[in-house]
This record gives C-alpha cells, structure tokens and sequence, in this order.
C-alpha cells in the first residue's frame, strides 16, 4: 500500500488565528500602557534621587536594574521613561491620524484648488527623509520633547491624508453617496456618518502600525539630545547618558534597551495583528 | 490494449480536506478527444488537476492509480511528476493570466520551457506552428509581451507552447471559457489541429454541453464528484442513459425560444463521499417514486458497446 | 515612456521648487535673529551697530519673498551661504563631508542588500519552514532595534569587551566595519519583510501555475521570473530605504565621530550654526528626490504595463 503523502500548501490567513495574535498583543499593548501609568506607584525608587553612597551599584536588591554614575535607579527611570515613550508615540500618532484623515477627507470629498494645493504640500514634505527633517527642525527649535514630537509630526500627518483622500475620492462617487445627497443629507453628515466609517479601518490599522516606527524616532531624537532633556526619563535619552559608563555600568545600558526593545517588539506586533485583521475581514468575512 | 493512453481506476482526490472525486474510472485510446461536461463544483477540473497532479495544483490523490503510457503515475515522485509536466502532459488553463508571465517575452519563455525540457529552441518551428494557428508575424509577436496581446492571442500562442513541447496527452481546463464565441470557435478548431497533426490524445473540461458535439469522440458526464456516464459522443448526447445526463442535455438553452428545462435544486456539496446515489435528491425517477437506485449507485454500467452510466432506466 | 520621464521631470521642477521654499522657511522658524545668532556663533559682542550693519549686509531688512529669490538664486549657482561657524562656504563642508558619509551609506546598503535578497527570496520560497521562521523573528527583531542601540551594543561588544575594533572610527576600513553594520542592521529587519511579502505575492500569481505545468525548471521560475517580476518593487523599496539611511547616518556618525555630513548638521545644530543645517537638508532632498525619481522611471522600464492584470 503505497502512501498519499503530500502536505497542502498553508492557506491565507485564518480569521481565528489572526484574532488570537490581535487578542494576546492588544492584552500585551494594555499591560504596557496599564505599566506606565502606575508607574509612579510601582517604582521602587524615586526616579530622579541621585544619590552619591549609591552610585553604580549592581542589579540586585533595592535597585532591580542597579543604578546609574549618579546613583539613581535605572529600574525605577525605566518606568518612568515607560510613560514619556509610550504616550509620546501614541499621542504623535492619535494626533497625526486624526488631522491627516480630516485634512485627507476634506481633500477627497471637495477637491478643487485646495485639494491641489495640499496634496502638493504632502508632495514636497514626502521629499525629504523624514528623520533628516525630523533632525533639522528639532535641532533649529531647540531640543525638547514638545518641539521633537512637532519635527516628527511635520511630515507623518501626510500619511494619512494620502491614504483618506484615496479613499475618499473612490467612495464619492458610490451610488449611496449620491442617494444620500439626493435626500439632502449634509455634506458633513456624509463624510463623517458615512465615509469616515467606512474608510476607518485602514487607516486605524496604519495608524497602528505606526507606533513602533515613531518611539523609535522619537528615542532616536532623544538619543541625540534633540528631545527629552535630562534628567527627564526617556530611554533614548538614558541609553546616551549612560553609554560613556558602558564600561562601568552596563545595566545602565541594558536595562533601557531590553525594556525598548521588548515594547517596540509588542507595538510592532500589534500593528501587524491590526493590519491583517482588517486584511481578513476585507476578504468578505 | 496497445493504444490506451490512459487509464484511470476508481480515482478518488481531495484538497486535503473531503474528497472531492472519488471512484472515477474510464479509460482513454491514442489519438481521442475526450469531453467532460458537468455543472460548476462537479469536480471535473479535479480530474484533470489530479491526472496533471504537479504539487502546486495542491490535489491529494486519496485512492486508485492512474495508469499513463502502461505506468501508474500516482507512485511518481514530485520530481518525476515536474520532469513528465509539459513534455508528456501538457496542461492548458482556464485562467488567461495563468498562462505566461506578464513581464516577459514569448520568446523568453518558449525558451525557457524548451530548455527545461533540454529541448532546442528552433525559431523555424515556431513560426510553422503559428501558421498552423492562424497567428501572422511570428517575428513580430515572439518579441513583445503578454500585456500587450488580446486574450485570444495569448490562448493561441499558450496553445502553440504546448505543441511545440508536443505532450501525447494535452489537459484543457475550460480553454475557451475566458474567450469571445468566434474566438472560441477557432480555438476549438486548433485543438482538433493539434490532433490531427501531433495525433495527440486530448482531455477537455467544459460546462458547455455544445463543445462536445462539435469535436469529442468520447463524452464523460460528471455529478457531484461522480463520473455518471461515460462514452461515445453521439451515444450519450442523443441517446443519454442516466437521468442527470438528459436533465443536463435538456437543459442545453436552443434558438428556438423554448425555455430549457431546468434541473431545481443544488448538487450537495459533499457528494463525493456520500454513500446513497448524490443526485437520488433531485432525479426525476426518484422524485416520481420509481427509485431505481442499487447497492451500487457509483458502478459505472455497461448500457450498450461503448457506453457506461451508473444508472439508467431500460426502455 | 518619454511622455512618462516628461511628466516626471516637470513634477521634479515643483517639488524642487517647493523644497527650497520649505528649506529657506525652517530660518525662521528658529526662535531670535539671524544677525545675532550669527554673530553670537563667531563668538562677537552683540553691538548695536555691528548687528545693524551685518543685518543690512545679510539682506535681513528686505522683504520675505526677495530675500527667498535671492537665497534662490545663489542655491542654484550652488551658493548655499557661508558657514556661521568658521565662514567657510557651506557648500564646500557639505563636500568634504560626503567624501565620508556615501561611502558608509553605500557600504550600509550594500551589506543590508547581500543580507536581505538572499535571506528574503529563501524564506518566501520555504515559507513556514525552520530557516523561514528563524530569518523572521531576526527579520522583526532588526526591525525593533534602533539604530543607535544597535551601535551602543556593537561598540560594548567589539571595543570594550573585546577590543577588536576601534570605537572612534577613524577613517580606515576597519573604523567604517561598526558604524556599517549599525546602519545595516535596522535595515535588514525591514528589506528582508518587505522582499519576502514582494517574493510571496509573485509566487501566489496565476502564472507561476502556467509556468509549473509547463515543467518550467524551479529555478527559472524563482530567478527567470519571479526575481524578474519582483525586481521592481524591490528597487523602489530600496530607493525609499536611503532616506532613512540618511537620518540614519546622522545618528551613527555622531556616535562613531566620523566626520561625514551627519555629524557636521549634529556639531551645526550645537553651534547653531544655521546654514549648514538647511544646506544639509537642501542636499539631502534633492538627493532623495533625485533617488526616487529614477527608482521610478527604472520601475516602468521593468514594469512597462498600465492598466493590465488584475
């Protein structure tokens, strides 16, 4: 009796498997906000207590991560730096998505000159690399984390609105859009009662993919001292700080990067959880 | 029997999950074309994706042989499988966008499929065989690029590949289903071309019950993952046995402005792995209480010399 | 195709013009006068009379739109002002400096692309095997690395630990080793993602089936055609990837000291010295349009077709 063996290739994504992946991130992306916020609470140390009896102590004990050249907690600054990269991201990205799908919207549903005019803008602004802007406009403010987060979010609002406007443009000239004209609904009832629901999803889901790429350009301004200004926890700005005692203090170093990496690694997961979840959903399930 | 081609015993396959064929058997000589007819689902496509049965086409052969030139071609490895596909069997797809990649030229890749048959690559051969259907200025076409040619075109020139690669056996999956009527017509010319030319034994997949007519010698008619009748041409298409077949030749729509009469009801999906007769549901005879269904509602039944059915009603 | 490049072309004449004009407006979005702060940079006493004069000679008392013409004007004669710091032309900096930042930049690419085609093509060709799931998670873990982490990381590795390769990167082949691979690295994470899903979605296309039941050799098909296919996309993936490598190489070089372009805007914008930031930005966009410009007309010569396949 001779086999049948032959393995069938792996279907498309499956629904179920999509959704397990978007449940254990966003539990994961909850956990890390819930973090930073009782982060004041949970900190064994205080954060920004430079203490000369502790100075570069190893992990263990009172100080989990050891401490820094100044004798503060790294494990209690990594919390702390929890919250300023976390909600930096997630409000550059809230804010950026919401202004370019406005501003996108707009542009799709009216057309006409100013839709000319801003889409030539997002033109011009996609032309320069963003983290090459990004450093320019940060470094000619002056550095702090509100002018990194406006240098960042120059160029990322165009995103969106590209995206918006697309869809915008196409779900115009549906049948029921032109019904619900007819009946003399209001052109604003329209795009935000009707379109924006319906353009919603991909935009939430690039908005989500979003997270991750911006803590790592708002760290990497930070890093260069163009955001978060020290003694201020950020782990950009702590990973720089603490580089010139690498030799000294590893933990100092080592602690901020696996709490980066490890969260950047769980946003990024998400996003992509997001993304397929619309992806899914749009193959008609 | 020397000049049997192919010969297919209680074939059952699957994609991994149900099946969807199973215990098909018939058997094909040298040199015939051959047309399976059957609704949409009904697993003719599977058919002839098991007989081709290279990896990518993802069928599971889950029961019986299929016996191609005296060998039993299911034992094949992958590799054997990939080294026979094109060369000895020859596939022609349903999908017009399946046929050559967009980006290159013909003449890339003829050569290409030539040489991955460690054949020549001989310009002068094309060009006859373009003449031979219909297609003017080879020079020309083996040049430019499948974006930039008609869908006709391209199901020609996908059928001028295959003869040049010169399979005795040729597997066409609704060839003409993506065309226009008279280009179908002329594409159905060409395969008889091929035929009689290349003596190359043909299997033809179609939901079109007026193909058969014009070119087949042998007719399959398939139900629900079920080969129900099976034979010459003019026998089951004037004389059909089993009441699926004369449902189905009923249904065939005339100029004549007489509604066709229509079968009511769906097959059931899973009818390749059902135990009773998967059309008992909707047979007229079994609707009017005069069920002739036997033990055996899937053996295939000898009505007369050279034609079977699994069921039929003796006048 | 030339009715294509015209178009181009004409759009490049605009988002050039644009970039300037964006460029000139980042002075003065800077908090204070370009008079005092140039004057501050070249460590002079804040006079009021130095500081009207070097106004008028800045032009500073003229209106917005001439003052923008005439910096015009210069940029396009390649005058792009003259440094605050050492009065240097800025234009003159920013060559020396690309002496040292294109070579780093090509060799980061270089090596992110002699890691990334292979690893990319190979785990979309054995999807979901071992090989496919291992250059994955090395695929997402590149990917949430920053770069500068990166470079910390290799600096304690190679240098303190090991003292293999220098920290300061002087300019020798061995100093250009680090801040390469820190440039690479983040790099591959996202090229060998975005090639897979490039190489996947060419193997899932009709014709590949064609291919196969032809009996077409498996390796034409990966390399005559799909490569073929997907070479398209992954020059413009490649094209956008140098943007960031520029914001890249500001970070990296600062950290690495090599005198490239980066750590000159990163010592400018310490000394507020501003030309040589917006003469930094000014190169890197045209650059960067320049790039993308013939990404795309390369796009159209592999990828001639419009509205065909759907």
């Amino acid at each position: 009796m001779k086999s049948f063996k032959r393995k069938t290739k792996a279907k498309k994504l499956s629904y179920k498997a999509v959704k397990i992946r978007l449940i254990i991130f966003s539990a994961l992306v909850a956990a890390l906000i819930v973090i930073s916020i009782i982060a004041p609470i949970i900190e064994p140390n205080d954060p920004y207590a430079t203490s000369s009896a502790n100075m570069r102590q190893g992990p263990g004990g009172q100080f989990p991560f050891g401490t820094d050249s100044l004798g503060r907690c790294v494990f209690s600054r990594v919390l702390a730096g929890a919250f300023t990269s976390i909600f930096s991201s997630i409000f550059l990205v809230g804010v950026s998505f919401a202004a370019g799908t406005i501003i996108g919207m707009f542009c799709g549903y009216y057309g006409g000159i100013v839709d000319t005019v801003i889409m030539r803008i997002t033109d011009a602004l996609l032309a320069f690399p963003q983290m090459v802007l990004a450093i320019a406009v940060a470094g000619v403010l002056g550095g702090n984390l509100t002018n990194a987060l406006i240098a960042i979010g120059i160029t990322s609002w165009t995103l969106y609105a590209r995206l918006a406007r697309g869809q915008t443009y196409s779900m115009k000239n549906e049948t029921f859009i032109a019904a619900l004209k007819l009946s003399g609904v209001s052109n604003m009832r329209i795009m935000f009662r009707h379109i924006l629901p319906n353009i919603f999803r991909p935009l939430i889901a690039t908005a989500c993919t979003q997270i991750g790429t911006t803590m790592i350009y708002i760290s990497g301004l930070s890093f260069l001292g163009l955001g978060v200004i020290p003694p201020a926890a950020e782990w950009g700005s702590m990973i720089n700080e603490a580089r010139g005692y690498f030799q000294l203090t590893p933990w100092a170093v080592i602690g901020p990067s696996i709490a980066m990496l490890i969260t950047i690694l769980i946003f990024n997961f998400f996003g992509d959880a997001v993304r397929d979840m619309t992806e899914v959903r749009g193959n008609g399930r | 029997m020397a000049d049997e081609i192919l010969r297919v015993e209680d074939l059952s396959v699957s994609y991994g999950k149900g099946n969807m064929i199973s215990g098909v058997n018939f058997t094909v000589t040298k040199g015939e074309i051959v047309c399976f007819l059957g609704e949409s689902g009904c697993g003719k496509s599977t058919l002839l994706k098991a007989i081709m049965n290279i990896p990518e086409l993802e069928t599971v052969i889950t029961k019986g042989k299929i016996i191609f030139e005296g060998k039993d071609i299911t034992s094949y490895s992958d590799k054997e499988i990939r080294s026979m596909a094109g060369k000895n069997i020859g596939m022609v797809l349903q999908h017009l966008g399946g046929a050559f990649n967009p980006l290159r030229t013909f003449e890339a890749q003829f050569k290409e499929a030539l040489y991955s048959h460690d054949m020549e690559y001989d310009f002068e051969k094309v060009k006859e065989t373009f003449a031979q259907l219909n297609l003017p200025d080879a020079e020309r076409i083996i040049k430019s690029r499948p974006y930039e040619m008609s869908g006709g075109m391209i199901q020609r020139i996908a059928i001028a590949m295959t003869m040049i690669l010169g399979p005795e056996l040729l597997l066409c999956d609704e060839p003409t289903s993506a065309l226009d009527v008279t280009t179908q017509k002329m594409a159905m010319e060409q395969l008889m071309n091929i035929r009689e030319l290349l003596n190359t034994t043909i299997l033809l997949v179609t939901h079109n019950p007026g193909i058969p007519s014009m070119m087949a010698d042998k007719v399959g008619v398939m139900y629900a993952g079920h080969l129900v009748e099976y034979g010459k041409t003019h026998q089951v298409l004037h004389s059909p046995a089993h009441p699926y077949t004369k449902a189905l030749i009923g249904a065939i729509p005339t100029f004549d402005f007489k509604l066709p009469k229509g079968l009511e009801g769906q097959p059931p999906l899973n009818g390749a792995d059902m135990e009773k007769c998967a059309f008992s549901e909707r047979c007229p005879i079994c609707k009017e209480g005069h069920c002739i269904c036997g033990n055996n509602p899937y053996t295939l039944k000898e009505v007369c010399k050279d034609h079977c059915a699994t069921c039929f009603k003796r006048d | 195709m030339g009715k294509f490049i015209g178009k181009r072309l004409l759009q490049l004449v605009f988002v050039l013009f644009a970039v300037s004009f964006m460029t000139f407006a980042l002075m003065y979005i800077a908090p204070g006068d370009p008079a005092e702060r140039k004057l501050t940079a070249q460590g002079e006493a804040i006079d009021p009379e130095v500081l009207e004069a070097e106004r008028e000679k800045m032009g500073l008392n003229q209106p917005f739109v001439v003052r923008y013409f005439s910096w015009l004007g210069g940029v396009c004669t390649g005058n792009l002002g003259n440094s605050y710091v050492d009065n240097r032309p800025v234009i003159t900096k920013l060559a020396e400096g690309m002496t040292y930042t294109v070579p780093l930049a090509l060799s980061a690419l270089a090596v992110a692309l002699a890691i990334s085609l292979p690893l990319g093509i190979l785990s979309a060709v054995y999807r979901n095997s071992v090989l496919d799931v291992i250059v994955q998670i090395f695929s997402f873990i590149g990917n949430a690395l920053p770069n500068f982490l990166i470079a910390v990381l290799l600096i304690f590795f190679f240098c303190i630990q090991n003292s293999v390769l220098p920290v300061i990167a002087n300019n020798s082949f061995i100093g250009l080793i680090l801040p390469t691979l820190s440039l690479a690295i983040p790099m591959c994470g996202r090229f060998i993602k975005q090639f897979r899903g490039e190489v996947i979605e060419q193997l899932e296309k009709t014709y590949i089936t064609g291919l196969r039941v032809r009996g077409v050799k498996e390796k034409k098909i990966i390399f005559g055609n799909v490569l073929h296919n997907s070479s398209a996309a992954i020059i413009t993936i490649t094209g956008l990837a140098i943007g960031t490598l520029m914001g890249g190489s500001v970070v990296i070089e600062s950290i690495f000291r090599w005198p490239g372009v980066g750590k000159l805007v990163m010592d400018a914008i310490t000394a507020r010295d501003y030309p040589v930031i917006q003469g930094f930005v000014l190169v890197m966009a045209v650059i960067y349009v320049l790039i993308n410009l013939a990404t795309d007309i390369l796009y159209r010569v592999i990828d001639p077709r419009i509205d065909y396949e759907k």
